[in-house]
């Protein structure tokens, strides 16, 4: 059995297994030992698969630089999520409230939740990327509505349905698409692996392909969070427990975002390689920005103010990518995850710790919660993009990139974005650190699980700012050289 | 037999029509049962008895059609109903637009389908049915309709089917055929959305039968 | 000549004991024996015998209205080809002709309605003026599907086309024109789902409503210009549907054949259906209006002709 379908195997046998283990501590155990293996399983795979692609059952199944990169960030998120888990779950487990149905329910849809993010990027069909990708779906509404609440079922519902039907209109495209490559191939090429329709992409029609693009982009940009898709994000990833907000923003919408560029050299290819599907994302990306400028400044609550942080970075990332800088959209994907998921870890101490999101019922961060305060205000920094984080060094190698291929405009609109996003998003959380304490809430310790779980992604952001490594240098440039660029 | 083809999608066409002009839940419900018996007999009508003696594509075809009648003509009618009988919403209450203007706006996009796929698509191929694509445009339509006009949540869902159900007459068009995996995990895949939204609807309602629907904004706080 | 004397002779028999028929199937379907065929015949006759009672309040429109009516109705079923394809009047576009001798007939009986200056019989004309608005565009794009393939818009040639496109089963804008005249057929012959030629209670009828002023002969005028109206829309009904040929003996015993059909089909209906309520009947007549358009669309898209 090769490891790729191992890859897959695996989460998919702790899904199975979460369903019965009768304890909930025994299904959190299981939680970080199947992502452990996981992760294991992926740090043998991905080196190899930098070097040259790795391909399984027939070829149904492809690991390439591209989708290896994406998964080494999936699998380090998945993994510090698994842990917080532990940590977030924990106490409600011992006294009783986090009982054996909703563990059961937790454990299944966190793994299967894992295997259908694995698939989205080890498949090289596009239509089981698409099946992949409504699995998502499906195991992340489950984990919305975990608390099943008035609020989580709402949300969940909401997500469920607005995604749902977007992703049909990107199974519209992956349809005309694969009808467009259907009339080109021959022989044993197949019209819905990657491999043959990358090779096939100059022999199709131009305006069939564009349409189909145009479907793909609106139904999985849907997914991604781009706006004005978007609507459904704030909710889900709020109303969701914090280790699943985590995965939702940290990965997700990369995930969802993977499979759009996945497509750019197929259309770009058909297209003459103009740079048409590219200079598509820059106006979502745009918008995305703005959009979510406009609602941090109106938002109270901490974890849909991070939410919308979300919608502004999957935004930068799609800039970054319309406006020819592909290795730096890729750097800022790694960024965001890490950054994002560090701050979704804080927010859902500080909530456990005060009872409340709303950012004008807690003060004095530093003093009552000493590790998440902090952690919460240097992740802030890091994705309003303060130097020396890794976040600035990304967004700046994108407008680097996009003034040297000539779109200055567009770059001047981003760094107006991102500056108003730099007030209005340190504006509710420097008032957290600075304001007095509320009257009688206790200081509370930091248990020692917290430590590594906050402390060593920001290191590694800070790290990251400062000096980049030869392998990450590498894995991006090979990266970036499965999607091509705009010229 | 491409002439069961036409007559197969001037059904579905006519069942789009019929579900935009009725308030009735049931009515909708039932009606898109029929027209997930209808997508089951597509490729059969297209492709002829002939699929029944092409050796190894008979099982790949048989295999499609049954998992067609079971979910879409039997297993999700049944969650639909159920989450019906649940929510105990049984019509469209003061629905967006009167029933006579949804009907006329279901024309309207219909024929705005035809008038798309006549001016702005290429032209069918020889021997393949000219209606295929405006079917399911059309279809593709109404059900978008249906899910952003609805006013009660099982209207969104059963729009979400018809959204679904014209993108597979469209795929059936332009690919002929989808790869059995890929065909039975979209069915799979939306056997358990609907299942899953059924089960909030039904949840829902059993809350606070008065506030669903209205989209809400959800309350500042939790300690979530 | 023969034709002439046949179709002379089909419309004079025909359509009264179309709808003697139409009510023993009812009755047989309702468990009863039923008044013979024959009987609106008797009730015609027996009206005919007797005379008029004209209120001082009315004018010679109300005197006008039954024998327009009729008028109309009549020469409507002789422009239609009925044991044919042709018929004795036939003319190039006769098809609007014929559309506009059915709005004329209806023109008249409302105006007569109204000229009684009873409010009653002024709701029955509104309401058959709103049903007609409604019908009307469905007739015509059910025309239309059968006219545009023939290039023509006279009956002869358009019935003649249909069997060479291959008859209703090969040509599926064809079955929708057949559909969405069948709709067309209920409404304007009053029958159930949309008004009830039986009904008792004068706030649900429609057509009854309208001519309850009429007696005598005048009311012998509107049953059978009403009959003839549902004689000569069956009878396109018949033609959409039934490959009737150009002459020869099969043609009649096709036509009427299929009328029997018709009537069959409307008694079936009205049977097992109940009167809609009003306030759904446009939607029903919409209904038919947008199956007719979807018939026309169709045709555009290279269906087959």
């Amino acid at each position: 059995m090769s490891l790729l379908l191992a890859l897959l195997l695996v989460p998919v046998g702790c899904m199975l297994v979460a369903a019965v283990l009768p304890s909930p501590r025994a299904i959190l155990a299981l939680c970080v030992a199947g992502a452990v293996a996981v992760a294991g399983i992926a740090a043998v795979l991905i080196p190899s698969a930098l070097e040259a692609p790795v391909f399984a059952i027939g070829r149904q199944l492809m690991l390439d630089a591209l989708s290896a990169y994406n998964l080494a960030i999936v699998m380090f998120v998945f993994l510090f999520s698994s842990v917080y888990a532990l940590r977030y779950f924990g106490p409600a487990a011992r006294d009783g409230s986090f009982g054996r149905g909703k563990a059961r329910r937790f454990g299944a849809s966190w793994f299967g939740f894992l295997a259908s993010m694995i698939l989205v990027l080890v498949s090289n069909n596009v239509g089981l990327l698409w099946v992949a990708m409504e699995t998502t779906t499906l195991a992340s509404a489950l984990l919305v509505c975990l608390e099943f609440d008035q609020p989580s079922v709402r949300a969940s519902w909401t997500y469920l349905m607005i995604c749902s039907v977007g992703i049909a209109l990107a199974l519209l495209g992956t349809f005309l698409l694969c009808g467009e490559a259907r009339n080109v191939t021959t022989g044993s090429e197949s019209p819905f692996l990657w491999t043959d329709l990358s090779h096939v992409a100059s022999r199709m029609r131009p305006g069939g392909v564009k349409l189909a693009f145009l479907f793909l982009l609106v139904g999985y940009g849907t997914k991604a969070g781009l706006a004005p898709m978007h609507t459904w994000l704030p909710d889900a990833h709020s109303q969701a427990p914090t280790p699943v907000s985590a995965v939702l923003s940290g990965v997700l919408l990369n995930c969802a975002l993977y499979s759009i560029s996945r497509f750019l050299p197929v259309v770009e290819g058909a297209t003459g390689g103009d740079g048409w599907a590219f200079r598509l994302l820059v106006p979502f990306g745009l918008v995305s920005i703005v959009v979510a400028a406009a609602f941090i400044a109106h938002e109270h609550d901490l974890k849909r103010l991070l939410a919308y942080c979300s919608v502004e970075h999957i935004g930068i990332i799609a800039l970054g990518l319309g406006l020819g800088g592909t290795t730096a959209a890729l750097f800022h994907t790694l960024n965001h995850s890490i950054s994002k998921m560090v701050a979704f870890f804080c927010v859902g101490n500080l909530a456990r710790d005060h009872g409340t999101r709303d950012t004008r019922a807690i003060g004095g961060l530093l003093k009552t919660s000493r590790l998440a305060g902090a952690g919460l205000l240097v992740a802030i920094f890091a994705l309003v993009g303060m130097p020396p984080s890794s976040v600035f060094m990304s967004e700046l190698w994108i407008a680097r990139d996009g003034i040297a291929g000539g779109h200055l405009p567009a770059v001047v609109a981003f760094l107006l974005g991102v500056g108003v996003i730099f007030i209005v998003l340190l504006r509710p959380i420097l008032g957290m650190a600075w304001a007095p304490a509320i009257a009688g809430r206790a200081t509370v310790r930091a248990r020692a699980l917290d430590w590594p779980l906050i402390v060593l992604p920001l290191v590694l952001l800070g790290v990251l700012g400062l000096w980049m490594p030869e392998g990450l240098q590498d894995a991006l440039t090979r990266a970036a050289a499965v999607l091509g660029g705009a010229p | 037999m491409s002439l069961n083809a036409d007559l197969l999608l001037l059904l579905v066409i006519g069942i789009d029509l019929f579900i935009g002009s009725t308030g009735r839940l049931g009515a909708r419900i039932r009606a898109c049962a029929l027209q997930g018996l209808v997508l089951a007999a597509l490729p059969l009508a297209i492709q002829g008895t002939g699929v029944l003696t092409g050796g190894e594509r008979v099982l790949h075809t048989v295999l499609a059609v049954l998992a067609t009648l079971l979910l879409k003509a039997v297993a999700i009618p049944y969650f639909l109903m159920r989450a019906m009988r649940q929510s105990g919403v049984q019509r469209e209450a003061e629905p967006e637009h009167s029933l006579h203007l949804s009907l006329l706006l279901c024309a309207v996009l219909v024929g705005l389908s035809f008038w798309i796929s006549a001016v702005m698509l290429p032209p069918p191929e020889a021997g393949s049915s000219p209606l295929g694509v405006p079917a399911g445009l059309a279809t593709l339509l109404v059900g978008l309709y249906l899910t952003v006009g609805g006013r009660t949540e099982l209207t969104q869902v059963i729009g979400y089917l018809v959204l679904e159900n014209g993108v597979f007459v469209i795929g059936q068009r332009v690919l002929g055929e989808f790869p059995l995996v890929v065909e039975l995990g979209v069915l799979l895949d939306v056997l358990v959305a609907v299942m899953l939204m059924a089960v909030l609807v039904a949840f829902g309602h059993r809350q606070d039968p008065s506030a669903a629907g209205n989209g809400a904004a959800t309350p500042v706080g939790g300690a979530r | 000549m023969v034709d002439g004397l046949v179709h002379v002779a089909l419309l004079i028999l025909m359509p009264l004991p179309m709808l003697g028929l139409i009510n023993r199937v009812k009755s047989i379907a309702a468990g009863r024996k039923g008044p013979p065929i024959l009987q609106p015949v008797y009730d015609v006759v027996k009206l005919l015998q007797k005379g008029a009672v004209y209120s001082r309040t009315t004018t010679w429109l109300f005197v006008a209205g039954p024998i327009v009516a009729l008028a109309s109705s009549l020469l409507a079923a002789l422009i239609v080809p009925l044991a044919s394809t042709t018929s004795p009047f036939g003319f190039p576009a006769d098809v609007f002709v014929f559309a506009y001798l059915l709005g004329v007939g209806r023109f008249f009986t409302m105006t007569a309605a109204l000229d009684t200056g009873s409010a009653f019989e002024g709701m029955g004309a509104s309401r058959e003026a709103a049903y007609a608005a409604l019908a009307e565009p469905a007739l015509f794009l059910a025309l239309m599907i059968v006219c545009i393939p023939a290039h023509s818009a006279s009956f002869s040639d358009a019935f003649a086309s249909i069997p060479a496109a291959g008859g209703l089963l090969r040509h599926p804008g064809l079955l929708l024109a057949t559909l969405s005249l069948g709709v067309v057929l209920l409404a304007e012959a009053s029958r159930i789902p949309v008004d009830d030629p039986n009904t008792h209670l004068e706030l649900t009828m429609i057509h009854e409503v309208m001519v309850l002023d009429h007696g005598g002969p005048d009311f012998a005028f509107i049953q059978i210009g009403y009959a003839l109206k549902f004689f000569v829309l069956g009878a396109v009904l018949v033609h959409l549907v039934l490959p009737i040929p150009a002459s020869g003996w099969m043609a009649p015993v096709l036509f009427v054949a299929g009328q029997a059909g018709v009537a069959i089909t409307v008694g079936i209906i009205e049977s097992f259906m109940a009167r809609l309520r009003l306030t759904r009947v446009p939607q029903f007549l919409i209904g038919a209006c947008v199956v007719a358009a979807v018939g026309v669309l169709v045709l555009f898209t290279g269906g087959r002709p």
